[in-house]
């Protein structure tokens, strides 16, 4: 048993305290807490603190181009990462598989996140089939059998 | 072009706390799959992009209840007009890239073509609304999906030209009326706790706080690792937390300086009604400090829409364009105070 004796979070009583934070109550009384970072952050107390504006996380990029970022290069589009860090902006998707590895912590910087959790685009062919189940389906009402078969023919391709 | 004597139905005032918020925006930035961004499109691949989103917008018979307009049809006043309107944006138009617009007749969904990407999407409604307005965009957004092939990453999301809208693409933002924090000196603490929070607050009118009329846009930085929905409430709850701020501001104000604020209020009522000149500037000051007065119940013979309309007709492109005569600064100033006082008569036409 060595070391301090570790106190908990005030507020979840779980994991161990890393921040103090002071509070104003409305009497004007001010009381210490001791929290850990995951209630801070819930609390939004801090981990958005350090969050820049977009604009200034830009220009600080552009502030710290070096000799390896302009031999960085995508191969479709061929920008070079020195001038992406210069302009702010990216010239293709394949940009993002080219630069990944320097993009991932700026993401992080901007976001406090590298991964997406949002809205799905199905792939290609799940989406070709789903198109074609529409079609086929407007075709059936309107009678034009037809057009349904060869939507039909054009489905089997898929399946 | 869209009637010049309306303005948009997400002016209207009827959304929730349309008393104190004015509109609500959700704008989507997507690419297509293939074609490189704006930076590196030739001019060959604009013009893929403009023929390709308006193909899709005609197949999925969005063209049926709206228009696409290429940029080269617009005369600088109409760019003026939409930019006025909040349909375009600066950018849209001061650069030379091969650009169009599309829009739907009520003006709460529209979609720039090469902007800062290949596509973005826009939708508005009036009030504290997100949710109405995301599912607006989100049709649109889903039926030009299945027509073009977004350029999209299964870890990353939609691939944007900048960085800080990948994932998402999505900012959703709302536009406030703050009179009460402004005055109370609350304002700077506010701005500040929300940029702590994740989001961004800038005056409409004007750079920072130094703002015209106290109106502000609140919105989202974050765009990667939140899902829509997760954006949507955030800002949404955020948007209330702000609003009740704002109610609390208004109800020290009028405990403390009472008559103050209504002699303010009551002056501008006073020039909407009277004036023989106004400037684009005053209108706005004047046409916020008598939305607060029917906020707080002392104007009764105004109505919410009827200021929101006004503020959008009383700039100068509207103010011309409703007019339909091109006139100098000097012109606009006494056009702009005869709309106004026939408007508030009921003589001209409402939106």
């Amino acid at each position: 048993m060595g070391g301090l004796p570790v106190k908990r979070c005030e507020i979840c009583q779980e994991r161990p305290a890393t921040h103090k934070i002071e509070r104003i109550d409305e009497a004007g009384n001010i009381t210490e807490l001791a929290i850990c970072t995951e209630c801070a952050k819930k609390k939004g107390i801090i981990g958005m603190k350090e969050l820049k504006t977009v604009l200034e996380i830009l220009k600080e990029l552009a502030k710290r181009i070096d000799e390896e970022d302009t031999k960085l290069i995508c191969p479709n589009c061929s920008l070079t990462f020195a001038n992406f860090k210069s302009v702010g902006r990216l010239g293709c998707e394949e940009c993002y598989t080219a630069f990944r590895e320097k993009l991932l912590p700026i993401l992080k910087e901007i976001h406090h996140a590298d991964r997406h959790t949002g809205k799905k685009v199905l792939p290609e062919k799940e989406r070709t089939l789903k198109e074609l189940r529409r079609e086929l389906k407007e075709a059936i009402e309107k009678e034009d059998y037809e057009r349904a078969a060869n939507i039909r023919n054009r489905m089997k391709k898929y399946e | 072009m869209n009637d010049s004597t309306k303005v948009g139905k997400w002016l209207l005032a009827e959304g929730p706390h349309s008393d104190i918020v004015i509109s609500s925006r959700i704008r989507l930035a997507r690419n297509i799959k293939g074609i490189n961004f704006l930076t590196r499109a030739t001019r060959l691949e604009q013009e893929r992009v403009l023929n390709l989103v308006r193909e899709a917008l005609e197949e999925r018979g969005f063209l049926k209840d709206g228009r696409f307009l290429e940029r080269q049809e617009l005369t600088p006043l109409k760019l003026e007009f939409l930019l006025e309107r909040h349909l375009i944006s600066f950018d849209f138009i001061i650069s030379r890239l091969h650009r169009g617009l599309y829009l739907n007749r009520d003006e709460t969904l529209s979609t720039l073509i090469n902007e800062e990407d290949h596509l973005r999407l826009q939708a508005l409604a009036s009030g504290l609304n997100l949710f109405t307005a995301y599912e607006q965009i989100e049709g649109l957004d889903d039926a030009l999906g299945q027509s073009l092939s977004y350029a999209y990453e299964r870890d990353l999301g939609f691939l944007t030209a900048c960085p800080t809208n990948v994932g998402t693409g999505m900012r959703a933002s709302f536009f406030i009326h703050l009179p009460g924090l402004v005055f109370t000196k609350e304002i700077e603490k506010l701005l500040r706790s929300l940029l702590e929070m994740g989001l961004i607050a800038r005056g409409i009118y004007g750079e920072g706080t130094e703002t015209k009329g106290n109106l502000f846009q609140i919105s989202n930085q974050i765009t990667l690792g939140l899902s829509e929905t997760e954006i949507l409430e955030k800002v949404t709850k955020i948007g209330e937390e702000v609003l009740s701020y704002e109610k609390r501001a208004r109800e020290t104000l009028m405990k403390r300086l009472r008559q103050t604020i209504e002699d303010k209020i009551f002056r501008s009522y006073a020039i909407l009604k009277n004036a023989r000149l106004l400037t684009s500037e005053e209108a706005i000051n004047i046409l916020l400090m008598v939305r607060l007065g029917i906020n707080l119940g002392m104007i009764k013979d105004i109505t919410l829409s009827q200021i929101n309309t006004l503020l959008i007709l009383t700039k100068p492109a509207n103010l011309q364009i409703y007019y339909n005569q091109e006139m100098t600064p000097q012109e606009r100033d006494e056009k702009r105070a005869d709309l106004v006082r026939s408007f508030l008569k009921g003589e001209a036409v409402n939106g």
